[in-house]
């Protein structure tokens, strides 16, 4: 049944006469002959008032001896609380009015929450109606939501305007009901756009966007709201690469925005070199694209990147994080073979659905084959929510326990799509005769997964999908659901988790949180960059070239002035600076050093964006933040700056021997006796990828002449741009 | 014997400073350093808004009245034997008292280990907890647990006791607020680290050995060969430079943080305000070996230095207590003789010089051990039941709380647990206990671990 609820969302404008049959329609609810149903007016009443939120009722003990559940998600359960509970009570069947139900939140009697509810409401009288009725429970015949729908999906309010977003629930029987007064409204930014009880939604000063979120049994849907910055701009000097840039330009009309100028060459080759291959671009590659005058050159420098063999290293360790690939878990074998798996793939350039595939219905040996070790990791908890998260880009981790508490996401869409991987095994591999003490994963021919809760037996079926099955290996059923051509989960989970690689903040931010009420910033782009990658046959190398073909990406890292509002950058004006991950940073000193990091157990020449996993010791990736892999989130790679970083970088003995040692780049500079100028040149290009202006060149020579030896001054040079923060960002 | 605790010496520099102490009230190398740096703290960065200026000042008043200003944890990475240490079981039959015997204490009718001599004589300046329990057995999870008051879980790692207390309360500017002397902490599932507090407020792992004769620490001292000149040099050279900021200003908040940490790393290593409280050198010969010349001995003592330089919280990690095999030697010839020396020093020190009083010092490991022996003549992980040695920062002092079963094998008065032994200390230091924290990945979570204050051991 819940599979079948989908949320339908259209941009709409509704007139007046819409208005008044809407509510027309909501007050048929309340004319006296009509039955007051628990499930579907007594239950969202206690939603809207807030009695059952987490704070209040619906906290894990209740309060004051009152528990309701969280949200309303069990009817049979808050029925009898309310009913029966408190030895009865809690109502009164003589006079309604006198229920403890109803004198406590309208303040007749003490009630710590407060204020809930006024006596001449819609919600007070429903309820009155409903305890005269005789306090009907929960029934079979109770109507099922099929869909709830908002309308408009995004509504443009100018600074002191209002709007009003009309809830229109749609049962499986095929009725219908405006829940003007049944829907509960919030707004996410309530500084920008404020909304009341009855889905009046209005300005509130502050400019940019609010989803206002409507809330109806257990679906949520949202609605943008956008105040925008300011008139909208001409862009008439504005000439779009492709269709990034033209759905930003009609983003930007909307929101009264306007785009930064193109960065610079220089700028646009580091870049594409840090976002695409981790890495920083040879000196002399800088200089040749420098000097190289043909218009598309952009485009060919791309192409040129994306043929680089770091490539695959990059995005082999990049996954190896997401897919939690580590010799602790897997052992040192296990983990070479899904990293070696990893790297062929994206060297390969592997259309990215049939990776997927392969990962999840993956059987045999971890040693022997790399996807199965997706399996040797954790059990059917961790694969049904690693799924979910890296592939689908949902958290699903709430709804193990408990339905999530604003979304629609409910504890039996978890069961269910654990039910996929309920058939796994897991054996020793001298079981099939094989010694070496590898792990055999195989498929039985039984095993079903039970909701916790209700001890239903439950069907697969997917996120926001129907159930499908296949009757040998049901994960085989899920994977074609997910690489189904008309299905874009996975399409626009990639879309998303690719841009925000490359500009440093999804379209919906953050990168692995698809859901109704965190809306992207360009829907329409997120639609059409899936789109593409679907018809590119999950070419993701196409995705990126896309991607960095835009003008969008290759604008300056500056803002306009009347771009700053926008703080988070939302709507990629401008470029956002990204500080370089861990593996990158220690790879940039040393190449710019001319070094090398010896990690134990592995051949020189291992640089930490090739390294299999975070096991290899390594005091500057730890303290820089590099992720554990213990969990599938984004959020485990840390990017936070911290003093330690910066004690490390300054006075850190490994940076200083990397700076001053005796093979490395200072060392051949002095060894050649290369003049000032080229040397200076040099450390430029090789720290921050450009020529230093005039001015730069003629203080770093003075700095150096100035130093008690060539040696000493290169070396201060060196460390001085190490530490600047033009070195340290990718911008 | 260790005289000094017993104010029979008169014969050395120590004496006389200590002397001093009794009349004074305050060392004279506590009052050099120690005020020195609390002069030159400010407590409040420039730039603080009245609220945070305010709740600051009233988290300052908090901490004052409760006493508790600064911890230093004494860790003891495997596991460190509880029958062998502090709850001796002299009665059991042998296979479970082991080969030491025991001896008498400062307290009477108390006893402990025959190896902790000159501890037995400093137990009036701790209390043993002899009722601990801890929920795990492996090695990974233990660091993360003990250190942070909660249990495991795989899915997020908890922010340990010096992270909340650096992210909590007011700190020196000039110092890094948690240090972490030595490796021996298992970091491998999030054990002393922040957690989802974010790196931030990661502890400044000191690698180097204080017992070195060429001992500095990595980042805070110079590297060799680099002259304070030329780093000055550097810095300057560094400012003229670094000038891509001015182009995208405060767009980017990571850089403006960035500033930030640089701004006080460079603090920290030009200052000769955190060189000096590394300065070992600076003690006295008599005192460096009373603490023990060795590396433990020696962290002690640093940790010592460290709180009185500012630093709130000081993790001395020390290996090799996991005694699956030769527990007994192993115990005897290296591990008790360099626990007593320098927790008794540690203790006595910090008593002479009015430290105790704001200082809580903790004693533990990762869980108890088994109190069968094996048959390696080793004891192997035991979670039924461990001992805590705790006290200072107004826990009290002098007491043995708790009680362990005829063979150690579990408690038979209610559990103390690493998540009461946290909260406890919260307590005492004045972090706010009714705090919730946003993870990164947007879950709520309460500062407060699930345990209770030790209401028992405060006042």
């Amino acid at each position: 049944m819940r599979a079948s609820i989908r949320i339908v969302a259209t941009v709409a404008l509704i007139g007046t006469a819409a208005c008044a049959s809407a509510n027309a329609a909501a007050d048929r609810t309340t004319t006296a002959g009509q039955p007051v149903s628990f499930a579907t007016d007594v239950q969202p009443i206690l939603t809207k008032q807030g009695c059952n939120q987490g704070a209040c009722h619906g906290a894990q003990h209740g309060k004051g001896n009152f528990k309701l559940s969280l949200r309303g998600f069990d009817d049979a359960a808050d029925y009898r609380e309310i009913v029966r509970g408190a030895f009865g009570r809690r109502i009164s069947a003589v006079d309604p009015r006198d229920s403890l139900l109803l004198r406590k939140p309208t303040l007749h009697m003490a009630h710590q929450g407060g204020r809930r509810l006024t006596e001449n409401s819609w919600a007070y009288q429903t309820l009155v109606k409903w305890l005269r009725q005789g306090a009907p429970g929960p029934a079979p015949s109770d109507r099922k939501l099929r869909q709830l729908v908002v309308e408009p999906t995004e509504i443009i309010l100018q600074p002191g305007g209002k709007a009003k977003v009309t809830a229109k629930a749609i049962y499986e029987d095929g009725s219908s009901e405006v829940l003007t007064e049944k829907a509960a409204f919030d707004s996410q930014a309530p500084m920008v756009a404020k909304v009341d009880a009855r889905g009046t939604i209005e300005a509130a000063g502050g400019l940019g966007e609010s989803a206002v979120m409507v809330r109806y049994l257990s679906s949520v849907v949202a609605t943008r709201v956008i105040v925008p910055y300011g008139p909208a701009p001409s862009l008439s000097s504005f000439r779009p690469n492709n269709i990034v840039d033209r759905l930003w330009a009609d983003t930007w009309r909307k929101v009264g925005l306007s785009p930064s100028p193109v960065c610079d060459d220089a700028e646009f080759f580091r870049r594409i070199h840090l976002n695409t291959l981790a890495t920083l671009p040879r000196p002399e590659d800088v200089r040749a694209f420098l000097a190289d005058p043909s218009a598309d050159k952009r485009d060919k420098a791309i192409d040129a990147v994306l043929r680089r063999p770091e490539y695959a290293s990059f995005w082999a360790h990049k996954w190896g994080d997401l897919l939690l690939n580590n010799s602790q878990t897997v052992g040192k074998k296990g983990m070479w073979s899904l990293h070696n798996w990893l790297r062929t793939s994206f060297r390969e350039n592997r259309p990215m659905d049939a990776m997927i595939t392969e990962l999840i219905t993956a059987i045999g040996s971890p040693y022997q084959n790399g996807p199965a070790n997706f399996y040797k990791i954790g059990t059917a908890d961790e694969w049904t929510e690693s799924t979910a998260q890296v592939f689908l880009g949902v958290r699903l981790q709430c709804a193990r326990c408990h339905n999530h508490p604003y979304e629609s996401l409910l504890q039996a869409d978890y069961y269910a799509m654990k039910a996929f991987f309920g058939r796994v095994g897991k054996k020793g591999s001298q079981d099939f005769g094989l010694a070496g003490g590898d792990t055999v994963i195989y498929i039985r021919d039984s095993g079903e997964v039970t909701h916790p809760r209700t001890g239903q037996v439950m069907k697969p079926r997917p996120i926001g999908g129907a159930p499908v099955d296949h009757p040998i290996d049901r994960r085989r059923a899920l994977a074609s659901w997910i690489s189904s051509r008309d299905n874009k989960s996975l399409a626009r989970n990639l879309a998303n988790r690719y841009w925000g690689y490359f500009f440093g903040r999804g379209l919906v931010n953050p990168i692995d949180d698809i859901r109704a009420t965190n809306p992207a910033s360009n829907p329409q782009l997120l639609d059409a960059l899936a789109d593409d990658l679907i018809q590119h046959n999950y070419d993701i190398k196409s995705l990126i070239r896309t991607i960095m073909r835009s003008k969008v990406y290759q604008f300056s890292a500056v803002a306009l002035p009347a771009s700053r509002a926008d703080v988070e950058n939302r709507y990629a004006t401008h470029y956002s600076p990204t500080r370089l991950g861990a593996e990158a940073l220690l790879d940039a000193v040393d190449f710019a050093c001319g070094t090398t990091e010896k990690f134990k157990g592995l051949p020189k020449g291992y640089r930490a964006i090739d390294l299999p996993d975070s096991e290899y010791t390594s005091e500057f990736l730890d303290t820089f933040g590099r992720p554990r892999r213990a969990v599938p989130c984004e959020c485990e790679r840390s990017e936070a700056p911290t003093m330690t970083q910066a004690l490390l970088m300054i006075s850190g003995g490994l940076l200083n021997r990397k700076v001053s040692d005796s093979a490395g780049r200072v060392a051949r500079l002095v060894k050649q006796k290369t003049p000032t100028a080229r040397a200076v040149e040099e450390l430029f290009l090789c720290t921050l990828s450009r020529l230093p202006t005039a001015a730069e060149s003629r203080e770093a020579i003075a700095e150096i002449q100035a130093a008690p030896s060539p040696k000493e001054g290169f070396e201060d040079m060196l460390w001085t741009l190490l530490n600047t923060r033009e070195f340290q960002f990718n911008h | 014997m260790f005289r000094f605790m017993h104010g029979a010496s008169r014969d050395c520099d120590g004496v006389s400073r200590r002397g001093f102490l009794r009349v004074g009230g305050l060392g004279l190398a506590g009052l050099s350093l120690a005020d020195l740096f609390r002069l030159e703290a400010h407590a409040v960065a420039p730039g603080a808004d009245t609220a945070t200026t305010a709740a600051t000042a009233t988290r300052v008043a908090k901490a004052t009245a409760a006493g508790a200003k600064n911890v230093i944890l004494l860790w003891m990475q495997g596991g460190a034997s509880h029958i062998d240490t502090l709850d001796p079981k002299p009665e059991a039959p042998a296979e479970i008292r082991g080969e030491f015997g025991v001896i008498d204490t400062a307290l009477p009718g108390v006893k402990v280990c025959e190896h902790l001599p000159m501890l037995a004589q400093h137990l009036d300046k701790l209390t043993i907890i002899r009722s601990g329990y801890s929920y795990n057995g492996g090695h990974g999870i233990a660091d993360a647990y003990m250190l942070s008051g909660w249990r495991f879980t795989p899915a997020t790692v908890y922010p340990s006791m010096g992270s909340v207390i650096a992210r909590e309360l007011p700190a020196d500017p000039g110092m890094p607020p948690y240090i972490q002397l030595g490796r021996y902490v298992d970091q491998k599932t999030g054990g002393g680290l922040a957690g989802y507090l974010g790196n931030e407020h990661n502890p400044f792992v000191m690698t180097s050995d204080p017992n070195s004769r060429k001992f500095s620490v990595d980042g805070i001292t110079l590297p060799g060969g680099l002259s304070a000149s030329r780093f000055d040099r550097r810095r300057r050279m560094l400012d003229h430079f670094d000038r891509w900021q001015e182009r995208v200003e405060s767009q980017v908040s990571d850089s403006t943080a960035m500033d930030r940490f640089y701004e006080k790393a460079f603090g920290v290593v030009t200052s000769p305000r955190a060189k000096r409280a590394f300065d070992l050198s600076e003690e006295d010969d008599n005192l460096r070996n009373q603490y023990g010349r060795n590396t433990f001995g020696q962290s002690c003592l640093l940790a010592r230095r460290l709180v009185e330089a500012g630093v709130r919280f000081v993790t001395v990690s020390s290996p090799g207590w996991d005694t699956h095999q030769q527990n007994f030697t192993s115990l005897k010839s290296r591990l008790l003789p360099r626990l007593d020396a320098g927790y008794a020093a540690l203790l006595a020190d910090l008593k002479a010089r009015g430290l105790l009083e704001q200082t809580i010092v903790v004693w533990m490991g990762d869980f108890g051990r088994t109190p069968k022996i094996n048959s390696a003549a080793g004891r192997d992980h035991w979670v039924g039941s461990m001992v805590f040695g705790i006290g200072g920062g107004g826990i009290r002092v002098g007491e043995v709380f708790g009680k362990s079963d005829r063979y150690a094998e579990q408690p038979v008065t209610p559990l103390v647990q690493a998540e009461d032994i946290t909260t406890t200390i919260y307590a005492q230091l004045g972090v706010p206990l009714d705090r919730y924290y946003t993870a990164p990945d947007g879950r709520p979570f309460p500062l407060r671990p699930a345990g209770r204050v030790l209401s028992e051991l405060i006042g």
